[in-house]
């Protein structure tokens, strides 16, 4: 076990790979902070450059792309309410508010050091242990996933307990708007009403960019008092996050790195998922869920731990079994056919030196990351500085290049418009944004999960619910849907019972 | 109050389309497809419409009816001069208007007008910022990102062409 361990950290350390590597994770930082540029983007722009690579360092290169994209995409979240990646939609939640009370600094510096800890915590166990996990991945079927769905969706009671009811109609709208398009079983167009522009569905990309980055643009126009305390706000300098605050928060870190490790082995999980389930899980674990959404650091460091340990997660089921989990792992699997290297359990016999080198990749990218990633957040934060009249021209084009480099198509623009409409409308009346963004992420996980599950069964609901694995995470889903609905009906009693 | 109202009216309208439109457009049954793909969007937009009426009734109980305060009202007058609508409609005119006309040649005009109803008052400004962000954007996207950016129709088309030749 340990000899491809040594050999592993033998080909990585040498000046070739660590430049390369150097490289991945500048480009991956910069494309992942541009809104628009997802991490499997940020791979594809990068592959031309592989060709000539030897398959080892390619790997190398395309997995310190793939890790500094997704934190990457941290910085505009936190920065501007825009998440330059699916996967730090969570982030906007609580790093935003704390960018508008001018804590921008602090946010950066906990976005940065937990996701190379979420990193980290991932290379570690897939460099001991990813055989086992890549078995425990296999024993997710269908109706698995579809309870891990429910499971996310059960936090839609307790994301603002006092608005329960226009929480769920949000969280229920996000699903909702998951179903447009063709279905994912048998092909049937639904609720296209005649767009032929909808057949393929609705794209989470410009919706995200669309509720949170114009409602913020249109919301801002419209109060100049909050443009003051942005442009009130000092030079944004990456504050590290203190050992006391990890030691605070540790908690929540272990939790989330090893929740975005197992999300991220599950095939077609990933790390939008990862850091939706971290964050709704840290939510209903919290003692005050009222905190979050208003610039509470664990909200930060739930989604930002979860969503890169879900990048070693996702390297399993591609380097031990030949599934690639998502998108980035698909185009690395096809770079590295090019070069003749075929992935799966036979790789792991005849080259187990190669898993252990990609691995050690990730241990040295997580470790170099966050010192790109301050250069990189120095430079995007100078552009706070600008007067909001420009900036918010400027992020309103973002928002639209976001928004139509996803497919190249126009159709993906009118859809970030009217997200951002109905997002100002979800912010006026007091609906949640975060609810209908979290319905959205799940909505075709459940939905096709359920249906398969169902398909596998024969129709037996029965046998669909009471496999061990789903039995366990459904209990855990009604217990977590209806405790704030008892408690908040059990709560209101006794202080209608109380005098005066 | 009315605002709220109205929002959630349009929601259970464009809802009970949506119910429309799932019962009445074409069926398709597979056998080995139990669950159907309309019984999922069903469940999800009638539970939608009782929570949005649900919504409705909490608001009007919570306000003792319908209670419609003139003062704050939008009259027509104020309806044309609201900012917000300004910035939509300039942004809607922009999108419907990018693929006919063309990145290259609309973003200067849109940046424009935009910091212009944002509040950006130097004209020097206005103008160095939507030639210079134009070319950036240009720029980092098309050349250096090689995302393709609409390039209009015509001579819009052959304008945007020239650019990416230089």
């Amino acid at each position: 076990m340990w000899a491809p361990i040594a050999q592993g950290f033998g080909t990585i350390l040498q000046p070739m790979p660590i430049l390369f590597i150097f490289l991945g994770i500048v480009a991956g930082t910069i494309f992942g902070a541009l809104p628009g540029i997802s991490a499997s983007m940020a791979i594809a722009l990068c592959l031309p450059f592989t060709y000539k690579m030897a398959p080892v360092i390619s790997l190398a290169f395309m997995v310190a792309v793939f890790c500094a994209a997704v934190t990457g995409g941290g910085i505009t979240a936190i920065l501007f309410k825009i998440p330059g990646t699916p996967s730090s939609a969570c982030t906007v939640f609580d790093g935003y508010p704390l960018a508008t009370q001018g804590r921008a600094g602090e946010a950066l510096g906990i976005s940065f050091v937990v996701s190379a800890i979420g990193g980290l915590f991932s290379a570690f166990a897939m460099l001991l242990i990813s055989p086992q996990l890549a078995d425990v991945g296999l024993k997710f079927g269908p109706s698995e996933m579809f309870a891990v769905s429910l499971m996310g969706l059960s936090v839609l009671t307790c994301l603002e307990p006092d608005n329960m009811l226009k929480t769920m109609v949000s969280g229920l709208f996000g699903l909702f708007l998951a179903t447009i398009g063709t279905d994912p079983i048998i092909g049937n167009v639904r609720l296209t009403f005649g767009f032929q522009s909808l057949l393929g569905g609705l794209d989470m990309i410009p919706i995200m960019i669309g509720t949170f980055a114009l409602t913020e643009v249109f919301k801002q126009a419209l109060n100049p008092n909050e443009i003051q305390i942005d442009s009130k706000n000092e030079k944004v300098i990456t504050k590290m996050m203190s050992f006391k605050q990890i030691y605070e928060t540790k908690g929540t870190i272990t939790r989330s790195a090893i929740l975005g490790t197992i999300v991220g082995i599950l095939p077609g999980a990933g790390s939008t998922i990862a850091s939706f389930l971290s964050y709704v899980t840290e939510v209903r674990l919290s003692k005050h869920p009222e905190r979050y959404g208003k610039g509470e650091i664990r909200g930060i460091v739930a989604s930002e731990t979860a969503n890169n340990a879900a990048t070693g997660g996702s390297m399993v089921p591609l380097l031990s079994l030949g599934i690639p989990g998502g998108n980035a792992a698909a185009i690395m699997m096809s770079a590295l056919l090019i070069q003749g290297v075929q992935l799966g359990p036979m790789l792991q016999k005849t080259r187990p030196e190669f898993l252990t080198s990609v691995y050690v990749s990730m241990i040295v990218t997580n470790i170099l990351m966050v010192f790109v990633a301050i250069a990189v957040a120095a430079v995007f934060s100078k552009i706070m500085k600008v007067p909001y009249s420009i900036l918010g021209s400027m992020i309103v084009m973002f928002a639209i290049i976001g928004s139509f480099a996803v497919k190249n198509n126009i159709n993906d623009v009118y859809t970030m418009l009217i997200a951002g409409v109905i997002g100002y409308a979800f912010n006026k009346y007091n609906f949640n944004a975060a609810a209908l963004i979290l319905g959205l992420v799940l909505g075709n996980i459940c939905e096709a999960n359920l249906r398969r599950a169902i398909k596998l069964t024969n129709g037996d609901i029965v046998a669909v619910v009471s496999r061990p694995i789903t039995a366990v995470l459904l209990i855990f889903c009604v217990v977590a849907l209806l405790f704030p609905i008892i408690k908040q009906h059990f709560f209101s009693k006794k202080t209608d019972n109380l005098p005066g | 109050m009315l605002g709220e109202l109205l929002f959630c009216a349009a929601g259970v309208l464009f809802g009970i389309a949506c119910v429309a439109n799932l019962l009445f457009s074409g069926r398709v049954e597979v056998a080995y497809d139990l669950l159907g793909s309309r019984s999922w969007p069903m469940v999800l937009i009638v539970a939608i419409i009782i929570l949005l009426v649900v919504n409705i009734v909490k608001v009007i109980k919570k306000n003792g009816g319908i209670q419609v305060d003139k003062t704050k009202f939008l009259t027509f007058g104020m309806v044309v001069r609201h900012k917000l609508l300004h910035l939509i409609l300039l942004l809607a005119i922009y999108v419907v208007l990018l693929n006919q006309i063309g990145f290259l040649v609309l973003t200067p005009f849109y940046m424009y007008l935009n910091m212009w109803l944002m509040g950006q008052k130097s004209f020097k400004i206005r103008v160095i910022v939507c030639i210079v962000g134009t070319i950036v954007l240009y720029a980092l996207f098309m050349k250096f990102l090689q995302i393709p950016l609409p390039r209009g129709f015509g001579i819009f088309r052959e304008l945007s062409l020239v650019f990416e030749t230089l």
